[in-house]
């Protein structure tokens, strides 16, 4: 029964791993990461439901609010990237290239 | 604790030197001079001082002096003089002030060039004077910052080369001896219970022969880079051609030197009987290094080479005394290590004096040299001879002894030793017959001979050279005691093995 | 009575010593600066070997006083320890005994006689005070070696005298050709120092002293491979320093110093060295006959070939060289017989007329402007009468022609080859032992010896003149010294040969008595004396008649055999045979090994390692890409591979 859940967590989770990896475009790549936590709060909702347990519901309100943070720093980062670089491809910072 | 402060005061006082010396400004070339000066001319009246304090029949450590620096890990500030370290401490303070009397002929960066002559000076000290082998370890890998700097920016053409690579061949050699002192440190705490670095509580571990042997290479291999010996050499030719000449005396007289004494003072007491096993390798090596550096030395177009190659030869020497495991040998190398420092020291010293006036260190440029400059010539000559250890010159007797331990080993070493006095000969007469005799060649107008300055680091030197000749004495009451208790343990381990 | 002198004595004897080592370092430092006391140099130089040689014979005196009481009365001095580290205990130990006395009084005999003359022959050097600083510290060196009581120290005046040969040599240094001469002797007597080494460290281990009279007592109980091999490399060192066949190429070119410097150093002292090494240790020797064999081998070969070489060659000082070539053959022809001192007579009668051929030539060179080859010589009988008739005199005695002293030593010499061989004669070859055979060739030697002297004293001092310029007698400050060496050539025998026995009996065997008079009632020795007295005035003859009387004979005889000519005046190429077989391939060695070792293996270790390192992280660096994507993927790939490690 919790295994459709588990099918879906993990599917919103594979999806934002190849979204992050092969997508080109940063604020993609930022949903995507959102996607994987999704992902990962519905499969702890899905065990707290099963095993009776609050332990996975907190988890995701905690996991709420440090996603939150970290889009905003992220979104951050993203428009200072665009102002430096002015592109909003993965690969528009080569400076560090070795 | 009374005395030991001695001790510690020879090593602090270069380090107060820089101090003061930093904050003179570097135009002020003579008073960087004078202070300079007067700091070596202390640190060689303390040198003389623990000479004097010194009891030359007791074998044990003296003059020490010591502080718990950090007590939970074993390291302790421990210094101490025995027969071995103190001639070579009184080499160093002696050397380093007539580089110091030198420098006056440094022509940019005096300030620095003194700085790090001294921060040199402390190192090298340090090293000699350590009785914890971490702090041992501490001063041996700083001696290479100050002359990577003074070869490096006060060298000749190729100068970055030549400090890249002694610096990175000699720190090559150093992070094995750290895992190696590391885990001599570690077996202390699980044989004693106790984490401890002081070489002398190493000289009662027990150690397995594997272990032995490993080990045993890892701190040969460090310190085979520094002696130099036969196939770790390459780096000193380059070393000595790009150093400035106060560096190559320096370095010549005093940094190579230490490569024997960490053979003497770690490998022989703490891997005895590996040591005994496996001295035959360091005899055949060092039999190899004389004839080889000999054969080297004859066929170089730069003198400076031509010198470090006869150092490879003289080293070898004396790394065949110290691997024949003999009284003999054993105090032969020592005040061979001393004898060499003297007389190519000056030989070096002299390099640069010829290069100060005529600014090529090429052989085929020279020639005639007695006839234009008399009281270099004679000084040259008389360290030419002490170097082809004439008799009653220093270089005889430290080579006879050596020669009677190669002997007392195996007669084959013995000859092969023998030949290097005749190979000897030949490149040092050669050179000095091509540079001095003749007739001057064209190009090589009439210059000035000694001045003052010269006659300074030149006759304390040429008198050394005779005194030394005539009472080996001086250096050998210091050393017997000493050699007798390092070579104590391998009688009855040469015992051992000779009985199947 | 030796107790009671003992103090003074000791004094003495550290006086005579080092006497001329303050001169040495006097005329060095202090002479040097101002020419007008260039003079002076000279003088006190020559003071001093005299002072020394004064104080030696009050020590003489003192000794034969002590003679008569023991036979083996000696007298030392120690001037304090040396090396003491464990089995090494040498100290600087001096003795005099009849041997160093003798030698002693040689030295500083001839030596001061030759500082008088030499005071003449460069006087107008510029560079005189260090011409004698360096002569008075060569009598230094060599009285050190004369006198030491132990081996070591006696090595100390044999490399100190070869030193001295090496600055003297090449003391006109700015003609590189003479300081090659001077490299040439030192490297050449430094291989033979090496046998010398391990010879001296192979009777140290074995018998844990270098001292001679503990040596003496020890030596029968060593094995005779032992001692024979010490022997052989200490006679290998005898090879070096006495010019013997193979190591002598050094004596020839040494002609190169200043005359006075070619007397003392290479006619009359240093190369006795080698005779005065194998009669110390004696003992050593009398316990090796085989190696005794070989020193009669080299030394009848050595006076042979030299004789040969002396024959055609055209510079009198080359003739004089291979002369004192062949007579130390000679020499050591006496001590492969066991006559030691037989072979210290040879020594001092050699050392007085060679020292006084050379000064001739010496004077004859000074006064016909510095030419030495003897083509341009010539008729100088009757231009300097006092250096030709000390010149005739000194030919006379080295021929040996009756009653000179050459003839007694050199007979005496011969003599013992002759009879007393049998340490020689268990080698046989044929029907003749082996010391009849080295007797005919010395015998044959002699005659070469008179030949090429007399051809030196002809082509010299009669005929006309050929070369060019004024000529005159030397000025007597240098004929007087010559005169003395030539009359003691004549008297020093007869007067005072009994005596010279007498100090050197522990060193003649006891079955050789050389009182003239006792042998001469022998008539196999009248025999013998006769064959050499006819052998010598035979070759002068002979000498006379082809070099003087039918110079156009000789001539015509030389074009026929130009070859075995041309052979022996570029002395059977032994140089060039050198050079070729051993000196270029060494080079050539050497010079691979810095090619192929030093630079091409370890030089390419060493910067291959970091040409390596550099390669390998321009490889690594493509990991350092700055994109993002690929840094995620490292990190996801690698957060799989963990997990997979965690689960399973």
């Amino acid at each position: 029964m919790i295994s459709s859940y588990l099918l879906l967590a993990v599917s919103l989770f594979a999806i934002g791993v190849l979204g992050v990896l092969v997508r080109r475009n940063v604020l993609v790549v930022l949903m995507c990461l959102e996607l994987m936590l999704n992902g990962v709060n519905l499969a702890a909702v899905a065990f707290s439901q099963q095993l009776q347990n609050a332990d996975g519901q907190v988890l995701v309100m905690v996991s709420f609010a440090i996603a939150a943070a970290e889009v905003t720093v992220g979104l951050v980062i993203i428009v200072l990237l665009y102002k430096n670089f002015y592109a909003t491809a993965t690969d528009a910072a080569q400076n560090l290239n070795g | 604790m009374n005395s030991g402060i001695f001790t510690l005061l020879t090593l602090t006082l270069p380090i107060l030197a820089v101090l003061i010396i930093y904050f003179i400004p570097r135009t002020a070339l003579k008073t960087l001079y004078v202070i300079a000066n007067v700091f070596f001319a202390l640190d060689l009246l303390l040198a003389l001082l623990l000479w004097y304090l010194y009891v030359p029949e007791s074998s044990s450590l003296q003059l020490r002096y010591q502080y718990a620096w950090l007590p939970d890990f074993g390291i302790s500030f421990s210094l101490g003089l025995d027969g071995l370290s103190l001639p070579l401490v009184l080499l160093t303070s002696f050397l380093t002030l007539l580089v110091g009397i030198h420098s006056r002929s440094v022509s940019t960066g005096l300030k620095g060039y003194l700085i790090c002559v001294l921060l040199l000076q402390a190192a090298m000290l340090g090293a000699f004077l350590a009785m914890d082998a971490l702090i041992f370890y501490m001063f041996w890998e700083s001696m290479l910052v100050p002359m990577f700097f003074l070869i490096g920016v006060w060298g000749s053409s190729r100068r970055v080369y030549a400090a890249m690579k002694f610096f990175i061949y000699t720190a090559v050699g150093g992070l094995p001896l750290l895992a190696g002192i590391l885990y001599l440190a570690y077996l202390c705490l699980q044989q004693q219970n106790q984490v401890s670095f002081a070489i002398t509580d190493w000289y009662n571990l027990n150690l397995s022969p594997n272990e032995q042997v490993v080990l045993l290479a890892i701190f040969t291999f460090a310190f085979a880079i520094k002696i130099p010996a036969f196939p770790l050499h390459t780096w000193l030719p380059d070393a000595h051609v790009e150093a400035p000449a106060g560096a190559s005396v320096i370095l010549a007289g005093v940094l190579l030197k230490l490569g024997l004494y960490g053979l003497i003072r770690f490998c022989l007491p703490i891997f005895t009987e590996a040591f005994a096993g496996y001295a035959w390798v360091l005899v055949i090596l060092a039999t190899l290094g004389i004839v080889y550096g000999a054969f080297m030395a004859w066929v170089q177009k730069d003198m400076k080479k031509l010198i470090a190659y006869s150092s490879v030869s003289h080293l070898g020497f004396c790394l065949l005394g110290v691997a024949s495991l003999t009284t003999e040998g054993v105090n032969g190398a020592i005040l061979q290590m001393v004898n060499h420092g003297i007389t190519t020291g000056a030989l070096f010293f002299i390099v640069g004096a010829l290069y100060e006036r005529y600014h090529t260190r090429l052989i085929a440029d020279y020639g005639g040299l007695a006839g234009t400059l008399p009281r270099l010539s004679m000084f040259t000559l008389i360290f030419t001879l002490g170097a082809i250890g004439l008799p009653l010159t220093n270089g005889f007797v430290g080579e006879f002894l050596i020669i009677v331990g190669a002997f007392e080993w195996q007669a084959v070493a013995g000859l092969v030793s023998v030949s290097g006095v005749i190979l000897g000969a030949i490149y040092m007469l050669s050179w000095y017959r091509r540079c001095f005799y003749g007739t001057p060649a064209n190009t090589l107008a009439q210059k000035n001979d000694f001045v003052l300055r010269e006659y300074l680091v030149f006759i304390p030197l040429a008198i050394l050279v005779f005194v030394l000749g005539v009472y080996p004495n001086l250096i050998l009451s210091r050393t017997t005691a000493t050699a007798e208790s390092y070579l104590k343990d391998f009688d009855r381990v040469l015992q051992e093995r000779k009985m199947p | 009575m030796l107790e009671s002198l003992a103090m003074p004595v000791e004094k003495q004897i550290i006086a005579a010593l080092l006497l001329p080592l303050f001169s040495a370092v006097i005329s060095y430092f202090a002479f040097n600066s101002h020419k007008k006391l260039h003079v002076l140099s000279g003088w006190v130089a020559s003071a001093s070997v005299f002072g020394s040689f004064i104080l030696f014979l009050i020590l003489f005196y003192t000794l034969r006083l002590g003679l008569a009481q023991e036979v083996n009365a000696i007298l030392n001095s120690d001037l304090g320890s040396w090396i003491n580290v464990g089995l090494v205990q040498i100290d600087f130990m001096l003795r005099i005994d009849g041997l160093s006395a003798v030698m002693s009084l040689l030295v500083t005999g001839v030596g001061f006689l030759i500082h008088v003359y030499a005071n003449g022959y460069m006087a107008k050097d510029e560079n005189r005070p260090r011409f004698f600083a360096y002569l008075n510290l060569f009598i230094f060196a060599m009285l050190i070696l004369v006198l030491a009581d132990n081996l070591l120290l006696l090595f100390v005046g044999w490399e100190g005298v070869g030193l001295c040969s090496y600055l003297l040599i090449g003391f006109w240094h700015k003609d590189m050709n003479n300081a090659q001469a001077g490299q040439k002797a030192f490297v050449v007597n430094r291989i033979g120092d090496a046998g010398f080494i391990v010879g001296m460290i192979t009777l140290f281990l074995a018998t844990g002293t270098l001292s001679f009279s503990q040596l003496q007592s020890l030596a029968v109980s060593l094995s005779p491979e032992l001692v024979a091999l010490a022997a052989l490399c200490l006679f290998i060192g005898a090879i070096g320093k006495s010019a013997q066949l193979p190591l002598f190429v050094w004596l020839p070119d040494a002609m190169a110093g200043p005359t006075p410097v070619s007397a003392l150093i290479h006619a009359a002292t240093m190369v006795t060295a080698g005779i005065y090494l194998i009669c110390r240790l004696s003992f050593l020797y009398t316990l090796a006959p085989s190696v005794l064999a070989l020193i009669a081998i080299i030394g009848a070969l050595t006076a042979f070939f030299a004789a040969t070489i002396a024959l055609v060659q055209n510079d009198i000082k080359k003739v004089l060289a291979y002369s004192t070539i062949s007579q130390l053959g000679f020499m050591f022809m006496a001590l492969g017989a066991g006559a030691y001192s037989n072979a210290i007579y040879h020594v001092i009668t050699h050392a007085f007329f060679k020292a006084c051929l050379f000064m001739c030539a010496g004077s004859v060179i000074n006064a016909c402007h510095h030419e030495q080859d003897m083509r341009h010589y010539g008729g100088l009988w009757k231009k300097m009468p006092c250096t030709f008739a000390c010149y005739l005199v000194a030919v006379l005695a080295i021929a040996g022609v009756p009653w000179t002293s050459g003839f007694y030593s050199k007979d005496a010499l011969l003599w013992t080859v002759f009879s007393e061989g049998d340490i020689l004669s268990f080698l046989h070859l044929g029907d003749y032992s082996l010391a009849v055979l080295i007797y005919y060739l010395g015998l044959f030697t002699a005659l070469l010896t008179a030949i090429y002297m007399g051809r030196s004293l002809v082509m010299t001092f009669f005929g006309q003149y050929r070369g060019h310029g004024e000529v005159k007698e030397s000025s007597a400050v240098m004929v007087v010294p010559i005169a003395i060496l030539a009359s003691l050539s004549y008297f020093f025998a007869s007067r005072y040969g009994d005596i010279l026995m007498e100090l050197l009996y522990p060193w003649t065997r006891s079955d050789m008595q050389l009182s003239h008079h006792l042998l001469a009632e022998n008539p196999v020795f009248k025999e013998r004396e006769h064959l050499s007295m006819f052998v010598a005035l035979g070759g002068l003859a002979l000498a006379l008649t082809f070099f003087w009387y039918l110079p156009k004979v000789t001539q015509a005889v030389a074009k026929v055999f130009a070859w075995p000519h041309k052979l022996l005046s570029h002395k059977y190429y032994i140089d060039e045979i050198y050079n070729w077989v051993i000196v270029e391939p060494l080079r050539f060695v050497a010079g691979a090994l810095f090619k192929v070792i030093d630079r091409a293996l370890i030089e390419g270790l060493v910067n291959g390692s970091g040409a390596l390192v550099l390669v390998l992280s321009r490889r690594a660096r493509v990991l350092q890409s700055s994109m993002l994507s690929s840094n995620v993927l490292t990190m996801s790939t690698a957060l799989i591979l963990f997990l997979f490690w965690l689960l399973w």
